[in-house]
């Protein structure tokens, strides 16, 4: 006993309050099924595994007293020193605060005639502790050794990729060890060759495993290894410490390294984690206010049909009471409430997936997100059907209160 | 078809009792045509909420059509109503945002008709009250008689056991009134049990039995013996 037929009609003569409602369906809908979507992904990412022993890391900047810069000989030291710290895995030298946002960056592409090759990955500047210190596995190769270690870039001769960039300079499958590529990640083969003809290139000695090592957030290839101690005002030493050492050693380290040479400055001790913490402050702001809106969306969307349907029931109070005296039942009355409004937001919602995925497209076009999964579409639709149905639900059962006998009281 | 035994239905406040109707009986037989007449605030209406099953009573019996009433659940009175009587109000009662069509169609619906059957049921109520060609107006483009007309068709459709008329013609001028009564009188004279509310002591004398309630009781022994 579904009326839909004299339900529609119905609406159609009270077109303002159900407008309302078919575009709040609408708009929810819209807002509901991209924000879910957009708030999925970027949980995804700051949930993403780095691939680095991130809880056990933390960094030290040390800068000289006066104008000089750091010699190559005072980093051997330090990190050597370093090591022997009862509690420490590994400390190395490294050019990048991992997963602080802090990074080079290279995006270059090579054009010969119909094709062009892009790659875009960070550089990170290291010793050969670097990989061991990061906790990031070694897929293939070997890493550097000491001969390895240059002090002018110019003067390097070996690299070791991460596997997304090996992948993407060479292809899946081919065997990268041995085959020469330049710093941002191009290799000099094929229709490249001439395109790279005067750039300086290095042989892969190895390949890592991928990881997100400067920042949560990086959806680039990869990174590329570089074997250079760069000469710097300040360096950053990175230490890797057995579990539930870091924090002893945040202090260890520090003393250690002033004893070592007073003539310098401690201008940063931090955790690989508060740097992720700090990194991804834009991004846990996001997935609040994502919720938020969210909440507020459905929240308005709730209370308007609530107060809809209630303004329908007091409206329609006399008519509830001649349909009763006419036959109906309690629930009949209420299943007619709740059928009108699954079809005022079945009607939003025919709307709302129009708007969904124009909304989706703009997201698309002007931010580079992806394209809104069916099953979000669905989702959405499923939760603003059930949120209409809900918040209609309890305004309806207040007509089972009204009287049949309120069809008689025209006397 | 209607037979009530000693109905008692007391309203009461905090402060006060008020007894609408006391030790009430009245037995009206199929194809009888009676009116019930009193002053303002007499019980007519109490009468007819309990005989509409839209009331319940505080003692007596009622049978409807030979079914106690007294231990229904609500389900089941509304079942009953919507099988066994047809409602005709004074105020016409149609649904403004339904047009006449959907207007009859509602007790139909409730009762579980199907389309087919439904259909054929209001084009013949229609028929029957002369609003074939206004089937798809709204009730506010119909005169009060024309409404009232399609408020009987509504009333007609289900085939009900009788009739429940609650001023019929009070909100109609003379001529629209006659048309109305004279509408009731064939439905009567097809077999249909018509109980007519009214004050109206002329349009009382047309049925064919007339009681009176007055202060929730039978106005005079001699009806009472009647009953």
């Amino acid at each position: 006993m579904f009326e839909f037929g004299p339900i529609l009609r119905t609406l159609w003569r009270n077109k303002i309050g159900a407008s309302l409602i078919i575009l709040q369906s609408a708009l929810t809908l819209a807002i509901v099924a991209n924000a879910t979507f957009v708030l999925q992904q970027r949980l995804q990412l700051i949930n993403q595994p780095t691939g680095i022993d991130e809880q056990h890391l933390f960094t030290i900047d040390v800068k000289p007293l006066g104008q000089g810069l750091f010699s190559v000989g005072e980093i051997q030291r330090d990190t050597l020193e370093l090591r022997q710290i009862t509690g420490v895995v590994d400390a190395s030298y490294i050019s990048d605060k991992p997963l602080s946002g802090s990074y080079s960056q290279s995006n270059r592409n090579a054009q010969d005639d119909d094709t062009t090759f892009t790659i875009s990955l960070n550089q990170l500047t290291t010793d050969p502790h670097g990989l061991h210190t990061l906790g990031v596995a070694l897929e293939q190769g070997r890493f550097f050794n000491d001969s390895d270690m240059v002090r002018d870039l110019k003067e390097g001769k070996v690299v070791v990729i991460s596997r997304g960039v090996a992948d993407a300079a060479f292809g899946e499958g081919v065997n990268p060890i041995g085959q020469q590529i330049t710093t941002f990640g191009l290799p000099p083969t094929g229709k490249h060759k001439q395109a790279l003809k005067d750039s300086q290139l290095f042989t892969v000695v190895g390949v890592a495993a991928d990881a997100n090592i400067t920042s949560v957030a990086s959806v680039n290839d990869g990174v590329i290894f570089l074997p250079f101690y760069q000469p710097d005002k300040s360096v950053t030493y990175l230490i890797r410490c057995q579990p539930s050492q870091c924090n002893q050693l945040m202090l260890a380290v520090p003393q250690k390294l002033k004893q070592l040479d007073n003539h310098r400055i401690i201008t940063g001790v931090s955790t690989v984690m508060s740097n992720k913490d700090e990194l991804l402050r834009a991004d846990h702001t996001m997935v609040v206010m994502m919720m938020a809106a969210i909440v507020l969306v459905s929240s308005i969307t709730g209370l308007g049909v609530i107060g809809l349907t209630l303004i329908w029931v007091n409206r329609r109070r006399w008519q509830i009471g001649v349909r009763r005296a006419l036959g109906a039942t309690r629930m009949g009355i209420v299943r007619y409430f709740l059928m009108e409004n699954l079809l005022v937001t079945s009607i939003g919602l025919c709307f709302g997936v129009i708007l969904t995925l124009g909304l989706n497209q703009l997201l698309v076009e002007y931010y580079q997100m992806q394209a809104l999964p069916l099953s979000y579409l669905l989702l959405g639709m499923a939760c603003v059907w059930l949120l209409g149905l809900s918040a209609a639900f309890v305004p309806a059962l207040r007509t089972t209160t009204i009287s049949p006998a309120v069809a008689t009281r025209s006397i | 078809m209607l037979k009530m035994e000693h109905i008692a239905k007391v309203f009461r406040t905090d402060t006060v009792a008020t007894h609408a109707l006391r030790d009430f009986s009245l037995h009206v037989k199929a194809g009888e045509f009676v009116s019930v007449t009193g002053p303002s605030g007499s019980g007519k209406t109490t009468f007819l909420n309990i005989a509409g099953l839209l009331d319940s009573f505080d003692g007596g019996s009622y049978q409807l059509d030979g079914i106690n009433v007294s231990g229904l659940n609500d389900s089941a009175r509304s079942k009953l109503r919507n099988e066994k009587i047809g409602f005709i109000f004074q105020g016409f009662n149609l649904i403004p945002d339904l047009d006449i069509f959907d207007n009859v169609d509602v007790p139909l619906r409730y009762r579980g008709f199907g389309r087919a059957e439904r259909k054929q049921r209001i084009e013949e109520a229609l028929l029957k009250v002369g609003l074939s060609a206004r089937a798809k107006h709204l009730p506010s483009q119909l005169s009060g008689g024309q409404q009232q007309r399609a408020a009987i068709a509504r009333a007609l459709a289900g085939n009900p056991a009788f009739l429940l008329a609650d001023e019929p013609t009070g909100n109609l001028d003379t001529t629209m009134a006659r048309q109305v009564m004279e509408l009731l009188e064939q439905i009567n004279e097809q077999g249909t049990t018509i109980v007519m509310v009214t004050h109206d002591p002329e349009l009382a004398r047309r049925a064919k039995r007339n009681i009176q309630i007055v202060d929730g009781e039978m106005a005079d022994l001699t009806l009472k013996q009647a009953v």
